[in-house]
């Protein structure tokens, strides 16, 4: 039947689909002749961008993303706000010492560790763990909100303090973060731990024994057979501070065959489920030894030292004298292996409490009773 | 202003991440939308013809409305993994609830006299479905089409938590290294790929309507 | 005479009713007439007409159409050759006046030329101008515009049969007088095989050959509108049609069927009738003239028959009227 054909609107429908498939397709394909035309045509977009960032539609479409992680620290922040009040008068009148922590595992352990030890030595203790990222503990501590939170030496030089990074020696850092946070915040920098949580790459146990890997240097050559799990951070704009980026400087090498963007808790699905054999790892990640991957050594010192120390104001440290000897007893105690292993009892199958965690950890090492 | 000079030149920077990222975001969502329709189409026009099947079939599909698309990416973790799959999984679910429940309102929405004219005057079937009600019931179909795409749009910058890639990508990095410059260098192309697309989608919707709704000009 | 539509026998259950919605009906319908299937709602006469076409399939009995059973014919071909016109029209909206009419051509694959030029020819009988019409949408074109529409696509292929279902029901009163005209004076130049659903006893006595009248799904009585109304077959049917109304009856008898011979000479003070006018429209006349009687009057004006009161007050109690002169009133 001949007039079934011809349906005017629905033809034209289904001829632009095919048409809009196979150019998808082709473009598949073919990313590099893409490429070509890209860079003209970025600048085209990005310009067309200031008027059409105003409209509504930019919030929106970013909001999917954005509104857990923005709504949350909103929230947070807000929290932080309205306790800074409360947290100022206390501390006028010698109150509780208010212990905060950053919103993730390592961060909570240890928070809840020096506060178990401050409650151990007769210091009235106030906890506000899992309050945000760097940004808000930072604003939070400036404010009188917080008293102390740990923070890695290498995320106060490079992301609070913003200084360029002229050394990865764990001393040399941990001196400059001291001296500047004084200066600029009022802020003591407590002893570092022993562990270092930087920056690192794990390996599959196959692709370490087939490419014979234990150092970067070795993986910056195998990289091209590989297909690396990143995570945003890795990739953004501090790629080339503390990120894929540096690495390039560092070793050379380390072009990937393929590269792909994983959220934090995420990523190490991607090499469990065979889907990418190099992953960006913190080093006292429970995940490493959990999943029988391989670290591999950062032999030319590329990544900068991340060592927990507490940030104290200096106003509650005067008011508490002793709470430099009782913290800096409990991070003498800190080393990489224990705290990786502290953390997989808390994201590993375990799934234990960090509370519990840090409480059976301070009895163990005789740091509480 | 002058963050977004910063994006512009972040862009240009790293102009093929930008384009890399671009292609996958279209791939995900066109594919996404591709297969929402092939199902989601066929199933309405079914689901149009039956009273109390139809209701439950639109309302369990319903659901996926009200499940968040990240929740579906974290629930297919288990089975299919990270990557492409379960972000094109995860938006296609999300495409179909629009998609299905258009469809099925556009096909009951046709009058059942120009059914009943159809058949009685001796249409096939299929000549009816595809000469008469289709046509008749597309300005809603393309409606719902038109709310999925830029729901998939918006929502496929979700892929990149499980390694989908796409624009979402420049977003958690900007998130994460605190630089909204970066941020933009995802969503404004992400915006406008979603004002495009409804541009595009709201003029095919009036282009399908105007032979249906009555005329006053004379032809 | 050929029975170009023959029930037989014919019952049609719905599921979840007790009660069959047509029960045991058999007709025979002649061809070339316009049979109307008249009853309250809920009679069973649009069931009994949509079976023809197997819009609804009986549960039993047989329907013949040109002596073929309906089942053993392909659905669609039979659907094809049989006209259909609804009461809500059901024009296809997205298509324009010209492609309306053609759906059924062009399903049987007539040519291009051969259907456009179908389409002057049907716009023309049903008065619709097509070099004003073929290129417009339904929905440019006024309720009695649009019934013109769907009986010129009814008619496209020429079927021998047409089935039309309230057609005029939901159209204002001027309009639906015009159209049951028109659709009268089309029957006369193609004389269809029509069955034609109605409530409107008024409709049906002005259109039909004979009238088929159906009461819980049985036909209660069937004959032509004078027979119907001069004996109606039960108090039903009486009821129903006003049979009792005389003005009525007296609108469907010709005055040739009572006059009386010729005997004067023409009086300039009288009126005058033809032998075709009805005995209404005479008594109208009388009433108002100052004479005692009409002169009947044939084509050429010569007189063939007078009318008196008494010759018109006999026919309203004599229960001969002619069913031949009868059907001669148009």
């Amino acid at each position: 039947m001949p007039f079934m054909i011809k349906v005017k609107p629905f033809t034209g429908l289904a001829l632009a689909f095919m048409l809009v498939t196979s150019l998808l397709l082709a473009a598949c394909g073919d990313n590099t002749a893409t490429n070509t035309a890209a860079a003209t045509t970025a600048a085209t977009t990005a310009a067309a961008t200031t008027a059409a960032a105003t409209t509504a539609a930019a919030t929106t479409a970013a909001a999917t993303t954005a509104a857990a992680t923005t709504a949350a620290a909103a929230a947070t922040t807000a929290a932080a706000t309205t306790a800074a009040a409360t947290g100022t008068t206390a501390t006028a009148a010698k109150g509780k010492v208010v212990v905060g922590s950053k919103n993730f595992t390592e961060s909570i352990l240890v928070s809840e560790m020096y506060a178990l030890a401050l409650e151990g030595a007769g210091i009235p203790v106030e906890r506000k763990l899992n309050i945000g990222t760097t940004d808000i503990a930072q604003a939070a501590i400036v404010k009188g909100d917080l008293s102390l939170y740990p923070e890695y030496t290498g995320t106060a030089l490079l992301n609070v303090l913003k200084l360029p990074k002229e050394s990865n020696d764990s001393k040399v850092v941990y001196d400059k973060v001291a001296t500047e946070y004084s200066k600029q915040f009022k802020l003591t920098v407590l002893d570092p731990a022993p562990m270092n949580n930087t920056n690192a790459i794990a390996v599959t146990k196959e692709a370490a024994d087939k490419y014979k890997l234990k150092t970067l240097s070795d993986l910056s050559t195998a990289a091209k057979e590989l297909r690396f799990a990143a995570i945003p951070d890795f990739i953004g704009p501090r790629s080339d501070t503390d990120g894929l980026g540096s690495l390039k400087k560092t070793y050379g090498g380390f072009e990937f065959k393929e590269v792909k963007s994983y959220e934090i808790p995420l990523r190490y699905k991607a090499v469990t489920s065979g889907n990418a054999d190099a992953v960006v790892a913190f080093s006292t990640d429970g995940e490493i030894a959990g999943y029988n991957l391989v670290l591999l050594e950062d032999d030319k010192k590329n990544f900068p030292p991340y060592q927990f120390a507490p940030i104290v104001r200096e106003d509650i440290l005067a008011a508490y004298p002793n709470i430099k000897t009782v913290l800096n007893s409990v991070s003498a105690k800190i080393t990489t292996a224990k705290i990786s292993a502290l953390n997989w009892k808390v994201d590993g199958p375990e799934k234990m409490e960090a509370v519990d965690v840090a409480k059976a950890f301070m009895k163990q090492e005789g740091l509480i009773k | 202003m002058d963050i977004f000079a910063q994006a512009l030149s972040y862009g240009q920077s790293h102009s093929a991440e930008f384009w890399k990222a671009v292609v996958e975001h279209l791939q995900l969502s066109f594919f996404a939308l591709l297969i929402a329709i092939v199902v989601c189409v066929p199933l309405g026009i079914l689901t149009s013809r039956f009273g109390t099947v139809a209701r439950v079939i639109i309302n369990a599909i319903g659901i996926g409305r009200v499940i968040p698309s990240i929740a579906v990416l974290l629930v297919l973790l288990p089975i299919l993994g990270v990557g492409f799959a379960p972000s094109l999984v995860a938006l296609t679910v999300l495409a179909f609830p629009p998609i299905l429940i258009n469809t099925d309102a556009g096909m009951r929405a046709v009058d059942p006299a120009t059914v009943d004219a159809a058949q009685g005057m001796g249409m096939t079937w299929f000549g009816s479905l595809w000469e008469v009600e289709i046509p008749l019931a597309l300005p809603i179909i393309v409606g719902g089409i038109r709310t999925a795409t830029v729901e998939v749009i918006a929502s496929a910058t979700l892929a990149t938590f499980i390694g989908g890639g796409g624009l979402g990508d420049f977003i958690t990095q900007g998130l994460s290294g605190s630089s909204n410059a970066v941020l933009l260098v995802g969503a404004i192309p992400v915006a406008l790929l979603a004002a495009f697309a409804e541009l595009l989608l709201s003029t095919l919707q009036r282009f399908v309507s105007s032979d249906t709704s009555a005329r006053l000009k004379t032809a | 005479m050929n029975k170009p539509i023959v029930f037989d026998n014919i019952t049609k259950d719905f599921a979840g009713t007790s009660r069959s919605a047509v029960h045991g009906v058999s007709l025979e319908v002649l061809e070339g007439h316009l049979v109307v299937l008249l009853g309250p709602s809920g009679c069973g006469k649009t069931t009994l007409l949509k079976m023809v076409n197997r819009l609804y399939e009986p549960t039993g009995g047989r329907i013949l159409i040109d002596g073929v059973e309906v089942h053993d014919l392909k659905l669609t071909e039979l659907r094809r050759r049989i006209g259909y016109v609804i009461q809500q029209v059901g024009l296809f909206p997205h298509m324009r006046i010209e492609k309306n009419i053609g759906v059924v051509p062009r399903m049987l694959g007539w040519n291009k030329e051969r259907i456009s030029k179908r389409v002057d020819e049907l716009l023309d009988l049903v008065g619709l101008p097509p070099q004003e019409y073929r290129r417009r949408f339904p929905g440019q074109l006024s309720g009695g515009q649009q019934q013109r529409v769907g009986l010129a696509r009814a008619l496209a292929a020429d079927p021998s049969i047409m089935l039309m279902d309230e057609p005029f029901a939901a159209i204002d009163n001027i309009t639906r007088t015009r159209l049951q005209d028109e659709l009268l004076q089309i029957q006369q130049t193609v004389r269809k095989t029509i069955l034609f659903v109605t409530h409107d006893v008024e409709e049906a006595i002005k259109l039909a050959d004979e009238i088929v009248i159906m009461k819980d799904g049985e036909v209660v009585q069937y004959d032509t509108p004078l027979n119907i109304l001069t004996h109606p077959a039960n108090e039903f049917v009486a009821q129903l049609t006003g049979s009792n109304d005389v003005l009525r009856r007296l609108s469907l008898q010709p005055v040739a069927s009572v006059m009386l011979p010729w005997s004067g000479e023409l009086n300039s003070r009288m009126s005058s009738v033809t032998p075709t006018t009805d005995l209404r429209e005479a008594l109208g006349l009388l009433l108002s003239s100052q004479s005692e009687e009409l002169a009947v009057l044939d084509d050429e004006g010569m007189p063939v028959g007078r009318l008196t009161l008494s010759a018109i007050r006999n026919s309203t109690q004599t229960e001969q009227p002619s069913v031949e002169q009868a059907l001669k009133k148009r």
